[in-house]
């Protein structure tokens, strides 16, 4: 493996590894929140104690979050210094901003985890909201960023080649920013409501089909089945501003080669650079261009078009992107069957298929979110920044990246298994506990 | 507002950030020190004050660190390229102590009821806490020695050798003393009783070698950091080594007189003096004696509204670490107690 390969599997690593959590951390707060307000309204007990379960397990998982997310700050420095000095000066702004949304989250995270006994239950509640607003703004700030990267402006390359003229708002406020931004926040929401659906889906086909198990699952599929229409309304919007800033991504995504007038629309298959046909797949007439222009007879761009040394990686792009849109698809199911259940058919609420099918949403949903990312990142090469700066170019001259790329797969790898080990013991903790006192006890515990 | 203010003001930006980043976060990774050094029979409750202490507040205390990152990258893009080239290796270790540092803490104290991991993880809590400051103050010795120097249109990595000379290797073990004579401090004015006369011990005696490896520090930096010594000797950094060698002595009368009230504030005042001094003497240069902040600064359009930015921050961020502080540092030793049991 090159020194380069080595460093953009490390970047690559790492970001999917944080999202994880980050997916998390911005979803978590309106979870929490949902379940304290119930409890507020209603005094039932079993929302404080889902409330009180769901902030132990987020200081785990926000813990992770925060000491992945550092990694991330040095790593992008120390593996792509010469972006980092291209960029710092243009795309800075939304950063340091998102410093003190971090300041804010982890301010209020800590009030409202070591809180629960120093505040009323209102101002309790209340310091919810700053923490999900903090995680909001820092998704925000670091997706400017990203989006940036995909669609830079705000700056001018003079004949030198040195930039003048930096305009950092208008690089901020850049045209990905806000399909890139609803598309990505909504994604968060939608999966963190799947994965504590799933939790108690689990829970109850374990037979533990208690009151807590089943207010549980409804708060999270409620959060999700929600939500996740608006989500696939953002993914169209962020297709068709994709269709208009990166034609060539766009391409790589559909696996077109020629340009074609009226394109279908082709759902896997094994792109193939040297005949540039894909082979296998299913084509839908006319969709493609129907998607992207509204328009079913549109021409739509092939890779053709380009210059194959400005390519990203057509296989693994396009079925990076058909892998998100057809999980993402089927993630309607569950929604609507869960509605269509709780108004018609409460029984199928308990059936195990259903639930099955809860346990099943949640990996997919994370599997959405990193092949969506995996469609953007390794859709933008060979660019770090979009037609600006090359991958190659913003290297670091450092060498021996190799070694510490085992090391910190370790790390990654060490961190997932005990902090889901930790996550396991303490569920198991809380029926221990739970068998032993009774549920009002245990809740303060 | 002239560009040389602009530059000023970013720079002392920056400053404010490493100087709260090593009081808070400094304290919390001497707290990992001690509780690598935990002895004698309160060795348990020793450590059971550290976490109380970290416990609530370790968290934000690290995005200091992130603050400064990111205010260097946007502020000082030049600059951030070059100490990320040129350090890469201690940086890398900085970056791996911070991550085992943060996770093994939070594991472990979300892991009760399992001593042996418990065990396990206080081990890798404690040594990343030695590690990460040690990489950290070894940097700021490299940069002040002028280790890291211009290759073509980049930066040369500093070859290890040029690392562990004597002058570096110094810098990183007086960052390690501070962070345990600050966390020594604190735990002395935040606990009571025998365990008081337990960090009590500490801080005196982290307070000699701090006093020790200082006075060591300046004469091998006459040999090994010419530029720096001279600033810190005879030019800017004058005062703040005069207020520093006050304040240390102040220090350490006030705990051998069991002054509580004092010894926190003097203590921090010391660490400060230290820190603005090394700063003095690094100003013009971000890296010595190759690069000003003046050249390394990015646009002057940009640090206009950077700053607009710290400020509109400052206004947010202000009521809300004062709220974080009051309700889990209120002063009163057990403050961090009621509610580590409770979560
Ligand atoms: C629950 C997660 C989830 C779901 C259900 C979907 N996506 Fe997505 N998608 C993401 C999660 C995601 C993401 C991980 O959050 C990405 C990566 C970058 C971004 O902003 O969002 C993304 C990126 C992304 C991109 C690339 C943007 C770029 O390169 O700049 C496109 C074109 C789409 N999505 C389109 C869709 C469509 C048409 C969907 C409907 C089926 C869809 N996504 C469902
Ligand atoms: C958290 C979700 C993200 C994921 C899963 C992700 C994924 C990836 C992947 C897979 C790569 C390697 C691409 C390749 O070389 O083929 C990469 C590269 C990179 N990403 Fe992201 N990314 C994410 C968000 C971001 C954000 C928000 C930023 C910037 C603020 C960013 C900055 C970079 C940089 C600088 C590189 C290295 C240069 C390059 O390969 O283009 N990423 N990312
Ligand atoms: C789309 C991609 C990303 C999203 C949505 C995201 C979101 C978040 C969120 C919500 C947190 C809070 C911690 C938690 O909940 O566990 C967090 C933490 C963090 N993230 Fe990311 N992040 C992304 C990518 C990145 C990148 C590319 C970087 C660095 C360049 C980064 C740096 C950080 C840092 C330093 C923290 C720790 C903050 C703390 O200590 O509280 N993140 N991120």
């Amino acid at each position: 493996m090159s020194e380069l390969m080595a460093a953009r599997a490390q970047m690559g690593s790492s970001l999917a590894f944080h999202i994880i959590f980050a997916v998390i951390g911005i979803g978590m707060p309106l979870v929490l929140l949902i379940a304290e307000g119930l409890w507020l309204r209603t005094g039932r007990d079993v929302y404080h104690q889902l409330a009180r379960t769901w902030s132990r397990a987020f200081a785990v998982t926000f813990a992770i979050g925060a000491v992945s997310g550092t990694m991330l700050s040095f790593e992008i420095g120390l593996l792509w210094p010469r972006f980092m000095e291209f960029a710092g000066g243009i795309i800075g702004m939304p950063f340091s901003l998102e410093g003190f949304a971090f300041f804010i989250e982890g301010i209020f995270l800590a009030i409202y985890l070591y809180g629960w006994d120093r505040l009323s239950r209102r101002a309790h509640f209340l310091c919810g909201f700053p923490l999900l607003l903090g995680g909001f703004a820092s998704t925000f700030f670091i997706i400017a960023a990203n989006s940036w990267m995909n669609t830079p402006q705000g700056f001018v390359l003079n004949a030198a080649g040195e930039v003048v003229d930096v305009d950092p708002i208008a690089a901020m406020f850049n045209p990905a920013l806000f399909t890139q931004y609803t598309h990505m926040l909504f994604a968060a929401l939608v999966t963190t409501g799947f994965t504590v659906a799933a939790v108690y889906a689990w829970g109850m086909l374990k037979g533990r089909r208690d009151e807590y198990h089943r207010k549980g699952l409804a708060i999270g599929l409620a959060v999700a089945g929600i939500l996740m229409p608006i989500q696939l309304v953002t993914g169209d919007l962020i297709a068709v501003q994709v269709t208009k800033n990166q034609p060539l991504k766009l391409a790589t995504m559909e696996g077109l080669f020629q340009t074609t007038e009226g394109a279908p629309l082709t759902l896997f298959g094994i792109p193939d650079e040297e005949t540039r046909t894909v082979r296998g797949g299913i084509e839908i007439p006319y969709l493609l261009s129907l998607l992207a222009y509204n328009d079913p007879t549109a021409t739509v761009q092939g890779m053709e078009e380009w210059p194959e040394e400005d390519w990203p990686n057509p296989v693994l792009v396009h079925l990076a992107y058909d892998t998100m849109i057809t999980l993402g698809s089927a993630l309607l199911l569950p929604g609507i069957v869960g509605l269509y259940a709780w108004r018609r058919r409460p029984h199928w609420l308990q059936h195990r298929l259903f639930l099955w099918g809860l346990v099943a949403s949640a990996p997919a949903a994370f599997i959405c979110v990193e092949t969506g990312w995996i469609t953007t990142e390794s859709g933008r090469q060979p660019w770090v920044v979009y037609e600006v700066l090359r991958t190659e170019d913003s290297f670091t001259t450092a060498t021996g990246i190799l070694p510490w790329f085992v090391v910190f797969s370790g790390v990654y790898i060490l961190l997932a298994v005990l902090g889901s080990m930790i996550l396991i013991r303490m569920a198991r903790r809380r029926r221990e506990r739970l068998a032993a006192v009774g549920p009002a006890e245990a809740a303060g515990g | 507002m002239a560009d040389s203010t602009l530059v000023l003001l970013a720079a002392l930006s920056l400053l404010v950030g490493l100087s709260a980043y090593a009081v808070l976060a400094g304290a919390d990774f001497g707290g990992g020190v001690w509780d690598l050094f935990a002895s004698g029979p309160r060795r348990a409750d020793q450590r059971a004050a550290i976490e109380r202490a970290i416990g609530p507040v370790w968290e934000v205390n690290h995005v200091w660190i992130i603050f400064v990152i990111v205010v260097l990258f946007t502020a000082f893009p030049r600059a951030f390229a070059a100490l990320c080239i040129g350090l890469f290796m201690p940086l890398t270790f900085v970056l791996l102590g911070i991550v085992l540092r943060g996770s093994a803490f939070a594991f472990r104290a979300h892991s009760e009821g399992s001593p042996a991991l418990q065990r396990r993880l206080g081990l890798v809590f404690s040594v990343s806490s030695l590690i990460t400051p040690f990489a950290l103050g070894l940097c700021a010795g490299a940069v002040a020695a002028g280790a890291i120097r211009p290759a073509g249109e980049g930066w040369q990595t500093v070859p290890v050798s040029e690392l562990l000379r004597p002058f570096p290797l110094l810098t990183g073990l007086l960052a390690v003393l501070i962070c345990s004579y600050l966390a020594a401090t604190f735990l002395t004015a935040e606990a009571t009783g025998a365990l008081r006369a337990d960090f009590r011990r500490r801080a005196l005696a982290t307070g000699a070698a701090l006093a020790v490896c200082a006075a060591l520090g300046l004469v091998l930096a006459v040999d090994e950091a010419p530029e720096h010594s001279t600033a810190l000797l005879e030019g800017r950094g004058l005062p703040f080594a005069l207020a520093a060698l006050v304040l240390g002595i102040a220090g350490i009368a006030l705990m051998a007189r069991r002054a509580w009230r004092w010894v926190r504030p003097v203590g921090v005042a010391f660490v400060l003096a230290i820190l603005w001094g090394w700063a003095a003497a690094q100003w013009p240069y971000a890296i010595t004696p190759v690069l000003t902040f003046e050249a390394a600064a990015a646009s002057p359009a940009m640090l206009r509204v950077y700053l607009v930015c710290l400020a509109a921050g400052g206004v947010i961020l202000l009521p809300a670490l004062w709220l974080l502080f009051r309700l889990f540092k209120g002063g009163h030793p057990e403050a961090g107690r009621r509610a580590e049991e409770r979560v």
